[in-house]
């Protein structure tokens, strides 16, 4: 199998924060997650709640909503940055805004299917295990 | 004149006959007949005229008559003048000479005004007593007056353009003329008219007048009135003078009726030939019979060209004021920005609009150059636009900013083209400027309004998407599933007209309830009490709050209170200010309904309400399976998303 073919078990184990804010794509990002074998940590549904998960749990990866009712995660991904935490943004559109501050940032577009997800939290997934 | 002089009746003449005369005369006699310059002896203590032919014309009519009078005899008529010169010449011994001497002069029945360069030289005898003077000299009226009204043409040539462009209009204009021309030759009347087509009338555009004559200005003459041979020639071009009206054997009675009607005895037209045809006419009038001279005939026509061609000037400079004032005008009131530049870019002016746009005064324009009010990242493409002599030959059209004194940007088209001057060379830039300001804000929020719509739709897509997972997680058949997703697919749509109602900006939870639980009321009021103050969502909050109350529905119709008649569902709110920055406090509760049991499985309902809906709006939810009924309450802070006024 190629790099790009990983089965849906290629998430076993990591500990994924989820940062978003609607209850109902929170619930559903939550259950494709835990679909491929991840473990959800969250989800937080604002900045606050994001940061306090960072700083007292061990987590592999995030997925972050850029827009967070009002609030923008840039300061999440700044804290994860920090701790060299790989992480995907999830955003409704092209996300202008997270190409001019995390230009080599994964984004991965609303709506997408677990497959999609998966692809985009492979490479997390690979660099959590080289850790 | 030898002859006469020799035929002359000398022996009853006080000088006795020439055969005694004195040496010092006889000399002087030879000299006299022999020069051509017009000369003259006055001999003797009363100074008796002798003169050669060169001479003979001088005293008019009064020759021959003249030889051997004494001087005061023949010069009476101007003896204040040439006596004194005579007496002092006698008492001085010396030599007396004047150029253009003025001497008002009786010739052909009138007094005139005459003028004269001459000499008066003493003679003397062996004993040097003064017996004589010698007279030479010639007239010199002709040129005097020539060269005065040379003067006059140049004088009024001056104070015609001594008028300002701005008042150099056709009545200043003729003002000026006629009244300079009517003062010059001592006339009553002077005016100006022009022809009409068929040569048939005149109207009279002008005249200035003495007091006494009458004003005859716009008055409308048939010149065949005045005389048929003088209207043929006026039309040939050719002035028409008349010393005496009353006297021209040219006139017919009722000519000179008419001419006297105007109080005119004196007539002099000239004519102003334009395009073969007299187009206009100069006329001089005056109370009295007038003697005109060739050189008045040749002054009028030279004044009524120029009278023309100021009036031609006059009005071209009417119409080009006229075309600066509706210039001025459409220039000064346009909406759009206007302005001048140089060929280096500074300004030569701009008007109101423009000045609004770069905010700054019109006045200050010559203080200004493109580059001043021009946004710095814009300076370069307006540069290289005007600087490549291809483009810049063209009309040509820039998008750009510029920049106001208080940092302010506006964005503007220009339309900017060339001036090129009268050698054909490029002089500089016109440009007409719109405020696009507007226009690119719209263009921005409509991108905005695209992006964000992009977001939206997203969002609900995947919102829809979690929708269909969860409801498929809690139904046993494709039959369920389609009841269930449907419904809440139609709390989801419900939820965002109320949200379209607001503009997308929030929606009142009152009416987020009674939307969410209108299906479950089954025409009954009082099965559903909903009461609460105001208290706003965010659209992402509403939708959650929305589809918290549809599950919660849902589930009363079909376990709770609203699964039997006489059930009652109560929602209520309070805003709870005890708290730090308040708290939304909810109950959902159930009455009159059989005994709910727990769900044995956790279901989306459960899920969303008692995890999802806390998460997202923060607080707490806590939900009850009471023996009297079911009992849901929210403790939701304010924030951003709740919203109290």
């Amino acid at each position: 199998m190629t790099e790009d073919q990983r089965s849906p078990d290629s998430l076993v184990g990591l500990k994924i924060l989820l940062v978003e804010d609607e209850a109902m794509i929170a619930m559903l990002v939550e259950d494709m997650l835990m679909d491929s074998g991840a473990t959800v940590v969250g989800p937080a549904g604002g900045v606050k709640a994001a940061l306090d998960a960072i700083s007292s749990q061990e987590i592999d990866g995030a997925l972050l909503d850029v827009n967070l009712g009002g609030e923008q995660s840039f300061e999440v991904a700044d804290a994860l940055a920090s701790r060299n935490i790989p992480f995907v943004f999830v955003t409704g559109y092209g996300g202008a805004g997270v190409r001019d501050r995390y230009p080599d940032a994964p984004t991965l577009q609303k709506p997408f299917v677990t497959s999609d997800l998966e692809r985009a939290l492979s490479g997390l997934a690979g660099a959590a295990r080289d850790r | 004149m030898a002859r006469r002089l020799r035929a002359f009746d000398w022996g009853a003449h006080p000088l006795g006959d020439p055969s005694g005369w004195p040496d010092e005369l006889k000399t002087m006699l030879v000299l006299c007949l022999q020069s051509s310059v017009p000369t003259a002896i006055y001999w003797g203590p009363e100074l008796r005229l002798i003169y050669n032919d060169a001479w003979a014309h001088i005293p008019a009519e009064r020759h021959p008559a003249a030889i051997g009078k004494p001087a005061a005899e023949v010069w009476s008529d101007i003896w204040d003048v040439v006596g004194p010169q005579f007496q002092s010449v006698l008492d001085t011994r010396r030599g007396f000479s004047t150029d253009d001497q003025m001497l008002r002069m009786a010739r052909s029945g009138r007094v005139e005004e005459t003028y004269w360069t001459y000499s008066f030289t003493p003679i003397a005898d062996r004993e040097m007593k003064i017996v004589g003077v010698l007279n030479q000299g010639h007239e010199t009226t002709e040129k005097v007056l020539a060269s005065r009204d040379q003067a006059f043409l140049l004088d009024l040539g001056d104070r015609l353009r001594a008028l300002g462009d701005g008042e150099f209009d056709a009545p200043a204009v003729l003002s000026l003329a006629l009244g300079a021309l009517g003062r010059h030759l001592g006339l009553a009347r002077v005016g100006y008219a022009t022809v009409d087509e068929a040569s048939d009338y005149c109207s009279v555009v002008a005249n200035w007048r003495e007091e006494s004559m009458s004003d005859i200005a716009a008055g409308r003459y048939r010149l065949a009135d005045f005389g048929e041979a003088a209207r043929d020639e006026i039309m040939a071009g050719r002035p028409a003078a008349s010393d005496d009206v009353a006297q021209d054997p040219a006139h017919s009675a009722e000519v000179k009726n008419n001419f006297l009607a105007l109080g005119v005895r004196a007539n002099l037209v000239a004519p102003v030939m334009r395009r073969g045809r007299a187009a206009a006419l100069l006329f001089l009038n005056d109370r009295q019979p007038r003697r005109w001279t060739p050189r008045q005939t040749d002054l009028a026509r030279d004044a009524a060209d120029r009278i023309w061609n100021a009036l031609e000037r006059a009005e071209s400079l009417a119409k080009v004021r006229a075309s600066e004032r509706r210039f001025a005008a459409i220039y000064d009131q346009a909406a759009v920005g206007l302005s001048e530049v140089d060929q280096d870019g500074r300004f030569i002016r701009f008007n109101e609009s423009m000045g609004r746009i770069i905010g700054r005064s019109p006045a200050d324009a010559r203080r200004l150059t493109i580059a001043d009010v021009t946004h710095p990242e814009d300076i370069a493409e307006s540069r290289a636009h005007i600087l490549d002599p291809v483009r810049s030959r063209q009309p040509f059209q820039i998008e750009k900013r510029y920049v106001r004194p208080d940092k302010s940007v506006v964005w503007a088209v220009t339309q900017v083209t060339q001036l090129i001057d009268e050698h054909d060379r490029p002089s500089g830039f016109f440009s007409v400027t719109t405020d696009i300001t507007e226009r690119k804000e719209e263009e921005r929020i409509r991108a905005w309004l695209l992006a964000e719509l992009n977001h939206r739709v997203k969002n609900n897509l995947s919102t829809v998407q979690a929708l269909a997972r969860q409801t498929r997680q809690s139904v046993d058949s494709l039959d369920e599933f389609e009841a269930a997703f449907n419904a809440r697919l139609m709390a989801l749509s419900r939820a965002h007209d109320l949200l379209m109602r607001e503009t997308w900006t929030s929606a009142g939870l009152g009416e987020l309830a009674a939307a969410t639980l209108a299906p479950f009321k089954l025409d009954d009021d009082a099965r559903i009490v909903i009461r609460g103050p105001e208290v706003r969502f965010s659209p992402t909050a509403a939708v959650t709050m929305t589809l918290a109350f549809h599950e919660l529905a849902t589930n009363s119709a079909k376990f709770g209170a609203l699964s039997m008649p006489g059930g009652r569902v109560t929602v209520e709110w309070l805003i709870d200010t005890s708290r730090n920055g308040g708290v939304v406090d909810l109950r959902w509760r159930e009455a009159g309904g059989p005994i709910v049991p727990p769900p044995s499985r956790r279901g989306f309902g459960l899920r969303l309400i008692e995890r999802g809906a806390p998460r997202e709006l923060g607080g707490d939810v806590r939900l009850d399976f009471e023996p009297d009924g079911v009992a849901c309450a929210f403790r939701l802070p304010l924030s951003q998303k709740i919203t109290a006024p």
